[in-house]
């Protein structure tokens, strides 16, 4: 479920975090929106820091930094520097102190995991749901509820790169113009989707006739529930009949939408033109269709209901009456010169209680859009003939480009190099919440696209930073200069266990809906092997759902022993131990694994690798008296192979390696056993880019490699991508959840349903778990989202899901994002532990170890080779 | 006037090749299907919307799955939209799909490209030519001798060896290991600076082994054959030393063939190297070429395909046209 939401928050994590470069961060105490905040002007000595070039390498150029339309990550590489922020993360220093006496940052003193929030180009955030005008729309609930409407102040001393002042009038005009229906910016939907400005979405379509949302969008649980209240209902008969290309009696053309009352008979011209040619008659009206077809109890019914897998090809024609909106409806207005309100269709808790930043102002309104409007209007073009679409170049070379970042770009080479220089101009500079901080004085960037290329650079001293690669991994695998990144994909073994699909298959592999033939292959898995093997600098080996990066409680991480990090959690171990077949001694509180007792919670976990040969080896065993004992049921024939299809998306070795790996870890698991030597893989890459249908359709059985990432501050909804059917990224949708159960004793406290045993179905108790059982209908409606039931009430709930989608072995985990880099020996970042919020603290803290100068004698001392200084694995070499 | 006559009757046939081959790429790209990336978790429709702007498609519209569907334009309707475009606003397009130049005029684009692909291809033209043609006419007079076997092995070895191990092995030895040269390219335009000239030279060198072997195989070939005809006898016995008989009517004769090689290799110098640049990291043309095929940018590919089909056809009357100066015997459009 909310695909969208899942990438938005991904892609919103991504541009956050590549502005946590731009980051903040003071000694004085953060700012709450209650208080007039005063100026948090340059008070800090200067420190005796180095001041250097930062070299880098990309290997495709930015082409498009304009924040209205840029394409992907490669072009927030300057965008990310030449912009600022609102509201900024830092890290959390003990006692506040950041500075040590003579200015220089007192790194020490950074406490591990933490981070605060701050002001940085605004000075004031207040929540004003309750005193903005009556025009709005909100309610007394809302009013008090709150985090609706919001005014932002900004400072007073916003300049541009060239000195020119920004306001807050230029915020407006920069939203008006992400939102300027004529050119549909690409970048537009983060504040009418993701923020959800009022009517920003409206004048955004303001062009558009009409739109056709499914049924269920509309908010209707079935298509009979939609025809009771009197809507139309249009059929796609293009997309269920193919009727594109076909025409009426008159000749007159199909449309694709056609209603289901309408009674006009279509065919294609040429069964009009040949009525005697019974084989090419395909005459049809859309009433005919949605009687005999797709009406409740029709053959297709089930396939068009809400939430179903063609759902889209019944709609509900929203005509646009907005045409007329006009920019005074959205939710955006200047206040005074220099500040401005946001109204939004959403609340978002941008203070916590006692009024300080919370994460989330940082997280979702790090910034607004700026544009410099005379440049903008400038960059502006206009469509070509017989079209309606504008479009603009601005911010996509020198010329077109302003900052009020950081840094500047002062030159731009396209397909060849970009330079960005310090913005002296830049508010930052003048605040002790960056003081003696970038002490980058210039970033130059590079397109180098061969990785050999790349690697000699880094290692002449060229380039400051390079990849960890297949190329190096040998010899730099150890390297102090390589620095780790932890990101949350959690990677894994998909195995495909429809039966019914399986034995349709003709392959002999009904084995695969045996839940202890997928237990024992997932216990036959070395991860650490496979980490080494397949996924060399690239990945941990991981055993959960979701790895270390996800945060259950992210707003109270500092303040929690487990750091708010959901595998740090005692449910989300004790569960995963359960899940490979741990054993729990209630009396002692101890912990076996079969060979080894008495071992507490830490030791069991820490020692839990998931692979254990012997114990897949009897599983097996297990899993082979159920095939043979009900052979009929699994389509199984003992005198044939088992033959498993492998998918990919790709025809190349590695894959093939991959899948050349797998059949021995089977080899080796089915040797001694009925299965010897009658298990094989085969490779099918045929489904290319639609590789994830051919998995849930069946056409292949093991996608290795397939899982998630994104979400990182809510496991609780991304579980909903395994034990979710109707969820889009859901694997295994065959997976009836709603006929798993599983029985959980709530712990006491103040919420419904306390301190009761409840058995519910997987897919009930998740959404319970995201307050969704109401809307959808379930059998228990409690409401568990967060908020409204202690954290750990749901993360028994969600550990319980976990285990029960792990025991599954649907789902076979494997891997945890994490991928190594080189920095140069020319800097050092200032932490080097990873910070979810501040990276290993970027440019904005790097420490200068050598001058551009010192730099070029020194690599010249080494005969222009650092081989052997980056292959140094500690400072005492 | 024969030579007028045939000049223009040449550039008629050309351009009416040229507008043949230029409508059957336009057909040829507009048959394949259409193929929209996009980046991030953007709308799809703003990537269609961009084809429409340039009148390749209509009446988009939401399908399926979160699919869209459109109408496609005539594909004739289109090229006119295309030509129109050209020869009333001077617009060649501009990248619609192509991301690195999305929303940039191609035009623009190309000709920003063109200069460092032209100098490392004439650098090493220039390179290539006179060390090419020494070999072979040394090897030539040598025949068979000691220092003819050499310069043959070693014009096999540069044949058979492609540019692309030549160029790794260039730039780890003479810029990696030894440090003569930067690693790649110099960035910036100012192109006639020393500095610029010194990191261009490994890719110079990279391109121009391969261009002497050339050379020197067919110099060496034709002046053999020269060498041995009758009136080179009759030469000699005219009283001509054997360096002023192989210079004045062995070496005009055998440029017959080679000077239109030479030719046709500055023509070549408009086309990048995809691997070399790739490489040495020079911001020319090589890869334009097929990114824009592989992106299906419409307006790249047909600014691409016309601009070398035009200098190729071009080349080829140039081509024809130096036979008659290097050998007075041919005379174009005589009759």
């Amino acid at each position: 479920m909310n695909k969208k939401f899942k990438s938005c928050l991904a892609m919103a994590m991504g541009f956050v975090m590549s502005l946590g470069f731009v980051g903040c961060g003071d000694n004085k105490p953060t700012s709450t929106g209650n208080d007039d905040i005063s100026y948090d002007d340059l008070t800090i000595p200067v420190a005796d820091y180095k001041k250097g070039t930062y070299r880098s390498l990309t290997a495709t150029m930015p082409s498009n930094w304009n924040e209205f339309t840029y394409a992907d990550n490669n072009n927030t590489q300057i965008l990310s520097y030449i912009s600022s922020s609102f509201f900024d993360y830092d890290y959390k220093f003990e006692n506040d102190e950041k500075y040590l006496a003579d200015g220089k940052i007192n790194a020490d003193a950074i406490v591990s995991g933490a981070y605060t929030t701050h002001y940085s180009a605004a000075t004031k955030l207040e929540d004003v749901t309750s005193s903005v005008e009556a025009k709005w729309g909100y309610t007394d609930a809302q009013k008090k509820e709150g985090g609706y409407a919001w005014k932002i102040t900004l400072r007073d001393d916003l300049k541009w790169d060239d000195g020119s002042e920004i306001h807050a009038a230029d915020f407006e005009y920069s939203m008006k113009e992400i939102l300027n229906p004529d050119f549909l910016n690409m970048r537009a939907n983060t504040y009418y989707d993701t923020l959800r400005i009022k009517k920003s979405k409206a004048y955004f379509n303001k062009h558009q006739d009409a739109t056709y949302p499914t049924i269920g969008s509309m908010g209707y649980k079935s298509n009979a529930e939609a025809i009771e209240a009197g809507e139309d209902i249009k059929v796609n008969v293009w997309e269920f009949w193919g009727a594109e290309g076909y025409v009426d009696a008159k000749g007159n053309a199909c449309p694709q939408w056609v209603s289901y009352k309408d009674e006009t008979v279509y065919n294609s011209v040429a069964a009009w033109n040949d009525p005697s040619n019974e084989e090419i008659q395909d005459a049809f009206s859309a009433k005919d269709l949605w009687n005999y077809y797709l009406a409740a109890g029709a053959a297709y019914a089930g396939y068009v209901e809400v939430g179903a897998a063609y759902e889209t090809w019944l709609a509900i024609e929203v005509a646009n009456t907005e045409k007329d909106i006009t920019w005074d409806e959205v939710g955006f207005y200047t206040v005074d010169e220099n500040s401005f309100v946001i109204c939004l269709d959403k609340a978002y808790a941008f203070l916590t209680d006692n009024g300080s930043l919370s994460y989330l102002s940082a997280y979702y309104m790090s910034s607004l859009p700026l544009v410099k409007e005379d440049l903008y209007e400038s960059c502006k073009q206009a469509p070509a003939e017989g079209a309606t679409l504008w479009t603009s170049n601005y911010n996509s070379s020198l010329e077109t480009t302003a900052s009020w970042g950081p840094y500047k770009l002062t030159s731009f080479q396209s397909s060849k190099s970009y330079k960005l220089e310090r913005n002296e101009h830049w508010y930052g500079y003048g605040m002790n919440l960056y003081a003696n901080q970038y002490n980058v004085t210039a970033i130059e960037c590079e397109k180098v696209d061969e990785p050999n290329t790349q690697w000699m650079k880094f290692l002449n001293g060229e380039v400051d930073e390079g990849g960890l690669s297949d190329l190096n991994m040998g010899e730099y695998y150890h390297s102090k200069y390589v620095t780790w990144v932890p990101g949350t994909g959690t990677f894994g073994m998909q195995l495909y266990g429809n039966l019914e699909t399986l034995k349709a298959s003709g392959n002999n592999n009904g084995i695969l809906a045996i839940d202890e033939f997928r237990q024992a292959f997932s216990l036959a898995l070395n991860r650490n092997d496979i980490v080494d093997t397949i996924w060399p600098g690239s990945s941990v080996a991981c055993l959960g759902l979701m790895n270390n990066m996800y945060f259950y409680d992210v707003e109270n991480s500092s303040k929690l022993e487990t750091g708010g990090i959901y595998r740090n959690t005692k449910e989300a171990q004790e569960g995963l131990l359960r899940a490979y077949g741990y054993i729990h001694n209630e009396k002692d509180d101890t912990w076996s694994d079969g060979t080894n007792s008495g071992m507490s919670l830490e030791e069991a976990y820490y020692g839990l690798s998931g692979y254990n040969p012997t114990l897949a080896k009897e599983t097996l065993k297990k899993a082979i008296e159920i095939l043979e004992g009900d052979a009929e049921k699994y389509g199984y024939d003992p005198s044939k192979n088992i033959t498993i299809v492998y998918g990919s998306s790709v025809d190349n070795a590695k894959q093939r390696e991959r899948m050349d790996y797998l059949q021995k870890v089977l080899n080796e698991l089915s040797k001694g056993t009925k299965l010897e030597g009658k298990i094989t893989l085969k490779f099918d890459a045929s489904a290319g880019s639609k590789w994830a249908d051919a998995f849930r359709n069946g056409d292949t059985q093991i996608g290795f490699g397939y899982g998630f990432s994104g979400n990182a501050f809510n496991p609780f909804d991304i579980v909903g991508s395994f034990v979710d059917p109707d969820d889009s990224l859901n694997y295994h949708t065959y997976w009836d959840t709603t006929k798993e159960y599983l029985e959980l004793t709530m712990p006491k406290g103040d919420y419904e349903g306390a301190g009761k045993t409840y058995k519910m179905s997987l897919v009930n108790w998740f959404d319970c778990l995201n307050g969704l059982a109401a809307e959808r209908g379930d059998t228990y409606k409690f409401n568990w989202d967060a908020g409204y039931a202690p954290a750990e009430v749901r993360l028994k709930i969600l550990s319980a899901l976990e285990e029960a989608t792990l025991k599954k072995s649907y789902s076979v985990m494997l891997i945890g994002e994490y991928s190594g880099s080189f920095l140069g020996a020319k800097f050092t970042n200032i932490s080097e532990e990873y910070n979810t919020f501040m990276g290993f603290g970027g440019i904005r803290y790097f420490t200068v170890n050598y001058t551009d100068a010192e730099w070029t004698a020194f690599v010249k001392s080494n005969n222009n080779d650092l081989s052997n200084l980056y292959k140094q694995t500690s400072d005492a070499e | 006037m024969y030579m007028f006559k045939y000049v223009m009757k040449r550039i008629g046939l050309m351009l009416l090749t040229f507008s043949i081959i230029v409508v059957m790429c336009f057909v040829l790209i507009k048959l394949l299907p259409i193929t929209v990336t996009i980046g991030g978790d953007a709308d799809p429709i703003i990537a269609y919307k961009r084809l429409e702007g340039r009148g390749w498609i209509t009446n988009i519209r939401p399908g399926p799955n979160g699919t869209y569907l459109y109408d496609r334009v005539p594909i004739f309707v289109q090229l006119w939209y295309y030509v129109k475009r050209i020869f009333t606003q001077g617009d060649f397009g501009m990248a619609t799909t192509y991301g690195e130049y999305l929303n940039q005029p191609v035009w623009d684009v190309f000709v920003e490209k063109l200069p460092p692909t032209i100098l490392i291809n004439i650098y090493s033209t220039i390179l290539g030519v006179p060390i090419g043609l020494g070999l072979g006419i040394i090897a030539a007079l040598n025949k068979n001798k000691w220092i003819d076997q050499v310069i043959n092995v070693v014009i096999i070895l540069l044949i058979s060896v492609p540019s692309i191990v030549f160029g790794i092995m260039i730039q780890y030895l003479f810029c990696f290991k030894l440090g003569w040269f930067p690693l790649t390219m110099r960035p910036g335009y100012d192109y006639f600076t020393w500095d610029m000239f010194r990191s261009m030279l490994p890719a110079v060198f990279s391109l121009s082994l391969g261009s002497i072997a050339g050379y020197a195989r067919y110099t060496r070939a034709e002046l053999s054959e020269v060498l041995t005809s009758e009136f080179m006898l009759l030469a000699r016995t005219k009283g001509l030393t054997k360096g002023q008989a192989t210079l004045r009517h062995a070496m005009r004769n055998s440029m017959v063939v080679i000077f239109p090689s030479i030719l046709s290799e500055f023509v070549s110098v408009l086309s990048g190297s995809l691997i070399i640049e790739s490489i040495f990291s020079i911001p020319g043309v090589g890869g334009l070429y097929l990114n824009s095929i592989t992106f299906q940018d419409y307006d790249f590919f047909m600014l691409l395909s016309g601009f070398y089909t035009l200098v190729g056809l071009a080349a080829g009357i140039v081509i024809d046209i130096s036979y008659g100066f290097i050998d007075p015997r041919i005379r174009m459009g005589a009759k």
